[in-house]
């Protein structure tokens, strides 16, 4: 069952378990033309976007485990601007997929923060 | 007002806290603070971001400032969770599907 999960206003959680092992879970994650494909968005690396549509890069990937995103959506420009996705090994070759657009970003940002003066200051 | 701004203002949990402390209403500095748990000084620099951002406003009455919400600021949020909140599950089915294709 797929559930968007609501809890704080500032991020999306799609949670839901497929019927595959990680393995093959982490390949259509991080293969350019899968990813593409169920992410309906063109690899960034192309330098071609098109107009409208979404782009994204790989900036993280453990393998099995958790992929981030770098997301652009040309309509959308200052939404977040990274979605993870976190996987988990399952009995009977299924795998747990744990999507996240919004509230990531922003422990990665705090994370990047430590050791130089807020971004927000500037604000 | 810049929609970046925004999305700058709200990465912050202690902002967030303080717009979460807006909702249910009006308060002054002081009602602000309460509960927060960090220092007035650094209670103040939120708020300014906040305010940079148009997420909150504020009056002045006598000695006292008050803050409110400005509801208004949040609409780059609203926008894109709209369109999120329908995009992701449906490219998740999608993936599903695919999945399922790579299985044959």
């Amino acid at each position: 069952m797929t559930y968007v999960k609501d809890e704080t206003a500032y991020e999306i959680v799609v949670e839901c378990e497929m019927e595959a092992a990680p393995e093959t879970v982490w390949r259509a994650l991080t293969d350019e033309n899968l990813a593409a494909d169920w992410l309906g968005a063109q690899p960034a690396s192309e330098g071609k976007e098109a107009p409208g549509s979404p782009s994204y890069s790989i900036v993280e990937a453990k393998p099995y485990s958790r992929v981030r995103y770098a997301w652009h959506d040309p309509d959308c420009p200052d939404a977040p601007p990274i979605v993870t996705v976190e996987l988990e090994r399952l009995a009977g070759g299924r795998t747990r997929f744990r999507l996240t657009h919004g509230e990531a970003v922003m422990r990665v940002m705090q994370t990047a923060n430590t050791n130089t003066p807020p971004l927000a200051l500037a604000a | 007002m810049n929609e970046s701004e925004v999305f700058r203002a709200l990465a912050d949990p202690t902002r967030r806290a303080v717009l979460e402390r807006l909702t249910d209403g009006e308060k002054n500095a002081t009602e602000l603070r309460q509960g927060l748990r960090i220092w007035q000084p650094a209670v103040s620099q939120h708020v300014a971001v906040l305010r940079g951002a148009g997420l909150i406003e504020e009056t002045r009455r006598g000695r006292h400032v008050h803050y409110r919400l400005a509801p208004e600021g949040l609409a780059p949020v609203f926008d894109w969770l709209e369109r999120y909140r329908a995009y992701w599950p449906a490219r998740v089915e999608r993936l599903k599907t695919l999945l399922k294709e790579m299985d044959r």
